[in-house]
């Protein structure tokens, strides 16, 4: 009986092994190989001729091309100036549209429903629509602000340094914050009623219970939430390439990555500036989960 | 603040939100359908007089067979999304399975190995990827796309289906398995039938990542024929005087198939999105 037990459990265990094998070659052969090539590629100088052929070890020299390029420091400072806002703006908006839709109304469902729309549509759409709307020429949203009175003449706010992070900012805003809306909804449905009820018993008004009982409530979600969309939109590339190309002061770290990479065809370089990137983040990472989240530990 | 007064800033707010939400996704269907003259008007025309099908026509039909339409990137689309489905999710099962059910040394290693994914950003992977699918011939196919795509929806894939095997009561598959069935038998006959919802959801959102993806189709591919439908509405977009009308027929004709999952499969999306992430 014991021998016996043993062999099926060693059967059970090559199964295992049998049904873990394909997602775990998948890995590796598609992403954690790639990682380590990245790493290799960054001390080598490949380019797009070159990449078949063997090309020379360089040492550090494709990180101090980076580095000295004039670029970089202000694209360091503007990405993770940006994905700050960004991701603030994201949380704010969705903390509003939760609260909105926590009150028992009519169509609530059908609300929340459609406020998904800006996070489940491609981004390739939604992107156009903006730009279209935003078009320099044509585009309403220039007609509405000059109807308006805001502004006395059309904006290009796609490539004017003054207004083009703005525009992205905003737009990531838009998009994005049906994420946060779920995921405190969520959170907010939790916290149990007869705490508000007996607030509102001992006399705390609607906006005093806000601050007392809510918003200590929320504070793990609204903490997660912000570092999720933080790092999500410092590694963003697709959002602000297909917005500005890098044009009026977006010229942001993955932007500058792929500039080396596709632009010039140095994909060593490229790989040293994503490297730059990946350990930024990971070190922002490591310090807001020890600073910021350990309060719930 | 009074309980009326509460009720209309809630409404009102919501409105507002509503607007915000609903304003651009009508611009774009209403810009489609627009003439020329309508398009470009001063002052923006708000409905149309007169409705036309002339930007759908045009990205619909192209004039030679040289040069793809949207046709084509669509079904480029459906096939690369459709076979990353079928992946993620034949892979995602499996693995998924081993971890809710099986015991076996290295498991959390291995499950902390794929789980990993999250950590590795598009933009780091872009330029290793590139270089060694060009080695093998394989950056400009759909092939090289879609083992990108299964590898970057495994995560998903795995704990979603996992933490649903693990809700199964194990009585049931071990009833079967005195019963003589064996494991590829039981996972086939009792637990992915229990699974229908769980593998729905999972589906279905990795159908829209692979749908709505951007960054590695646009670096990966340079045959215009191969082109998946966001890569081939940016190039339809770049040329010198961008035909508006056209970018927003095809906008309109990608968002739709989206649209329509989520109403018709609402709850079953809404699980990917806050379980997963769209990681972007």
């Amino acid at each position: 009986m014991g021998i016996r037990r043993g062999t099926l459990r060693r059967q059970e265990e090559l199964l295992a092994y049998l049904f873990m094998c394909p997602a775990v070659l998948v890995v590796v052969g598609v992403v954690l190989f790639p990682v380590v090539y990245n790493i290799w590629i960054s001390f080598y100088d490949v380019t797009l001729a070159n990449l078949t052929k063997g090309a020379p070890f360089v040492g550090f020299k494709n990180y101090l091309k980076v580095i000295r390029d004039q670029d970089f420091l202000p694209s360091l400072l503007i990405t993770a100036g940006y994905s700050v806002a960004a991701g603030m703006v994201s949380v704010l908006v969705g903390l509003a549209a939760a609260l909105l839709l926590n009150v028992r109304l009519p169509f609530r469902n059908l609300f929340r429903a459609s406020f998904l729309f800006p996070y489940v549509a491609p981004l390739i759409s939604v992107v156009y629509i903006w730009k279209w709307i935003l078009d320099p020429q044509a585009g309403v949203a220039n007609w509405f602000l000059m109807k308006a009175g805001l502004i006395p003449a059309p904006m290009d706010w796609l490539t004017d340094g003054r207004t083009a992070l703005l525009a992205v900012i905003l737009f990531q805003g838009w998009r994005y914050f049906p994420f946060a809306m779920l995921l405190i909804l969520a959170r907010l449905q939790a916290i149990p009623r007869d705490l508000h009820e007996a607030a509102a018993v001992d006399g705390a008004s609607r906006f005093q219970q806000f601050l007392n009982i809510t918003l200590p409530e929320l504070r793990y979600v609204l903490g997660v939430v912000f570092l999720l969309r933080f790092v999500w939109t410092f590694n963003k590339f697709d959002d602000v390439f297909l917005l500005t190309s890098g044009a009026g002061n977006t010229k942001v770290l993955p932007i500058l990555t792929y500039r080396y990479a596709v632009g010039t065809g140095q994909l060593g370089v490229g790989a040293a500036c994503a490297m730059f990137l990946f350990v930024v983040l990971v070190v922002f990472i490591l310090v807001y989960h020890l600073r910021v989240l350990k309060w719930e530990k | 603040m009074g309980k009326v007064g509460r009720r209309i800033f809630v409404a009102a707010g919501l409105l507002a939100f509503l607007f915000a939400v609903l304003f651009p996704l009508y611009w774009m269907a209403i810009s489609s359908t627009k003439t020329f003259k309508e398009l470009f008007a001063t002052t923006p025309v708000f409905w149309p007089s007169e409705f036309t099908a002339k930007a759908y026509k045009a990205v619909l039909s192209s004039p030679s067979k040289d040069i793809p339409d949207l046709l084509d990137a669509l079904r480029n689309s459906l096939i690369v999304s459709g076979a990353t489905v079928f992946l993620s999710l034949v892979l995602g099962t499996l693995a998924g399975y081993a971890i809710a059910r099986l015991r076996f040394r290295g498991k959390a290693f291995l499950t902390a190995l794929v789980l990993i994914v999250y950590l590795f950003p598009a933009i780091l992977l872009m330029i290793p990827l590139f270089a060694m699918l060009a080695m093998i011939r394989l950056h400009d196919s759909l092939t090289g796309l879609v083992a990108a795509y299964v590898a970057q929806t495994l995560p998903v894939s795995l704990l979603m289906l996992g933490n649903y095997f693990r809700s199964i009561p194990a009585d049931i598959e071990e009833a079967a398995l005195v019963d003589g069935c064996s494991r590829l038998g039981v996972i086939r006959r009792v637990t992915i039938p229990l699974s229908i919802p769980a593998i729905a959801s999972v589906g279905l959102y990795v159908f829209v990542i692979a749908w709505n993806e951007f960054l590695f189709a646009y670096v990966l591919l340079t045959d215009v024929k191969k082109f998946t439908a966001p890569v081939w509405i940016s190039y339809l977009h770049s040329q010198l005087h961008t035909p508006w009308n056209q970018v927003m027929a095809a906008s309109v004709i990608v968002t739709v198939p989206v649209i329509i999952l989520f109403v018709w499969f609402e709850k079953y999306m809404e699980q990917g999105l806050t379980a997963g992430g769209v990681k972007g």
